[in-house]
């Protein structure tokens, strides 16, 4: 079976080949108690953006099909990005049978080539639902996590280049407006906390 | 649990969990209500997941209950993180031995599991009594079905307020 992949941002479709990525999510949508693949109709194309939020944590995408009831074949959008609650209006459906659009995506090396890269950003240990934080400040929070162990006589951000971790400090702080590090400053729990504070609550 | 925990980290099982509460619990049980779900058995016994999804659901609440632990431990974020392959094996080790025990003691994660196994245990008892009771004909088991009925609510409540103290994923304290 093929498995389709939409990003509805910037409109583009791929088509996906076996792999780890398409799987879960096909895994993900069988084990769901609302969408129903009805074997009398051509299927369609559903393309949702799945999210991982506070509240809905990634399934809130099944809930919204939950009145349809039809034949529906669910792709979920590069970026993961977060999807509000019966936000119905993030949710774009193709009328044309599934087999036309199969043809035609497979007849675009492209897009083919281009969703194979995005599926091995995703195939990885859990990718699927952490490349939803793929804005998240990486070096900062693997900093935190070794200060955090510090307190447990564990000593291991020596290893970690403070500069790219100071770098990318200041660049989330000046997106979400918190104080960059001044010249010499040094890092601390509390301003990192402070900034994944605000990174979380922008997210959810 | 931690006095500040501010961050979730999702991973696999947060989204098994957002499921088991929000799908099954939430929608598929506790709002439907006790009306509801006496409708769906005066309606021809129509209701199609109690004999289907809800099985599985409960399989997969099974799994849930034996994974949560480790899976949610904050331990898990050292070979996610890039930024960490750099260390070398031994502090990597001690990284995530130290992460994992603040992890164990901030939550109390070990105490939630049981309490979690409990109430899941109640929950497929309460199910199991309905299935046994769908059969009853209106009206002479009406009585009988909506005891049965409030005791799944009530057990879908105690199920939901365990879950709901269970990180939707890596917590970062």
């Amino acid at each position: 079976m093929n498995f389709f992949y939409f990003d509805h941002k910037t409109n583009e479709e791929f088509i996906a080949l076996s792999n780890l990525a398409s799987e879960r999510i096909l895994n993900l949508v069988e084990k769901s108690s609302v969408v129903e693949l009805d074997n009398e109709d051509e299927p369609f194309i559903i393309f949702v953006h799945a999210g991982i939020s506070e509240d809905n944590e990634g399934e809130c995408w099944i809930n919204t099909l939950s009145t349809k009831k039809s034949s529906w074949l669910i792709f979920v959008s590069s970026d993961h990005s977060i999807l509000d609650n019966n936000e119905q209006k993030q949710i774009k459906r193709i009328t044309q049978p599934l087999a036309t659009i199969v043809n035609r995506l497979k007849s675009d090396h492209n897009l083919v080539v281009k969703f194979k890269e995005s599926c091995a950003k995703l195939s990885g240990p859990d990718m699927l639902i952490l490349e939803g934080r793929k804005g998240w400040p990486e070096h900062v929070l693997a900093w935190y996590l070794c200060a955090v162990a510090e307190d447990k006589g564990i000593q291991c951000s020596s290893h970690l280049n403070i500069e790219t971790i100071n770098t990318e400090f200041n660049k989330y702080a000046n997106h979400f407006n918190l104080a960059p590090l001044a010249t010499s400053e040094i890092l601390t729990k509390d301003k990192v906390k402070r900034l994944l504070q605000r990174l979380s609550q922008n997210e959810c | 649990m931690s006095a500040d925990p501010f961050i979730y980290y999702p991973v696999e099982l947060s989204t098994l969990r957002g499921r088991l509460n929000h799908s099954w619990i939430a929608n598929g049980i506790i709002n439907k209500g006790l009306e509801g779900i006496l409708g769906l058995w005066l309606d021809a016994r129509r209701w199609h997941a109690l004999e289907t999804e809800f099985l599985e659901l409960e399989e997969e609440a099974e799994r849930f209950g034996t994974s949560f632990v480790k899976a949610f431990s904050l331990a898990r974020l050292v070979p996610i993180l890039s930024p960490l392959a750099c260390l070398p094996a031994e502090p990597r080790k001690m990284l995530e031995k130290a992460l994992n025990s603040i992890y164990l003691s901030d939550l109390a994660a070990e105490q939630l599991c049981v309490e979690y196994q409990s109430s899941l245990k109640l929950l497929r008892k309460s199910l199991r009594q309905l299935r046994s009771d769908w059969d009853l004909t209106y009206p002479k088991g009406e009585k009988q079905l909506r005891m049965t009925i409030e005791e799944l609510l009530l057990a879908a409540f105690d199920l939901k307020t365990v879950l709901d103290l269970i990180p939707k994923g890596v917590m970062i304290p």
